[in-house]
């Protein structure tokens, strides 16, 4: 399985994600999931921006550990991760992912595999920024 | 042997660096990191983390040496 990661200042875009993926033709679906950010959060609603930081060495070797997990779960061809470091503002996407498949069976169920990850494992840190403050949030599902 | 620990998130504002220098006996393990670590700096006592060493999360029993790559983790927020 093909693995494509990178780290983006300021927000993240499909398009690099899905270039990754269709690797050639025996890809017959690719399936992107795109988070963005949303101003009721961590029970607040004044969310106006979130600040993410990153530890660029271990984000890479931990994708490519939960990857490899991946392609012992799932039928899957590629998987590639954008994910934002610095400020992104409200309605900007600050992670892509896509996934790649001969179907579509595997594909569903392997994002959501990996977001679970991602979010339990991939050292990624996130600061929300209010109209009146900041803080640095805790894990999350 | 000395030791640098990287620091990342609310760590890194606490200690207001991006690492720390340590000073650990030969032999040591993460246990005596983090011993270290809370006696020098009171925010590692009450603040949760998880330790990487080599770009892996690891627990106290692991044995430190030198060239190793160290880090604090707080708690990741991806996505």
């Amino acid at each position: 399985m093909r693995v494509s990661c990178r780290l983006v200042d300021g927000p993240a875009s499909t398009a690099w994600c899905m270039s990754e993926v269709v690797i050639d033709h025996s890809v017959g679906c690719t399936l992107c999931f795109a988070g963005q950010v949303r101003q009721n959060n961590n029970q607040r609603n004044d969310v106006v921006a979130l600040h993410y930081q990153a530890y660029p060495e271990m984000f890479e070797s931990e994708i490519k550990k939960i990857s490899s997990e991946m392609s012992s779960r799932f039928e899957l061809l590629a998987i590639a991760v954008e994910h934002s470091v610095g400020e992104i503002k409200l309605g900007e996407s600050a992670v892509h992912v896509a996934v790649s498949a001969a179907h579509r069976r595997d594909t569903f169920s392997a994002l959501e595999f990996f977001m679970v990850q991602l979010k339990k494992r991939v050292p990624i840190f996130k600061k929300e920024v209010y109209s009146d403050g900041a803080q640095w949030l805790g894990e999350q599902e | 042997m000395n030791l640098t620990v990287k620091l990342f998130g609310e760590l890194q504002d606490l200690c207001d660096n991006s690492s720390i220098q340590l000073q650990l006996p030969a032999h040591s393990c993460v246990g005596d990191l983090l011993l270290i670590a809370g006696s020098q700096y009171d925010i590692f006592n009450d603040r949760v983390f998880r330790v990487a060493v080599n770009r892996s999360y690891v627990d106290e029993s692991h044995s430190l040496s030198d060239s190793d790559e160290i880090a604090f983790i707080p708690a990741v927020c991806g996505g």
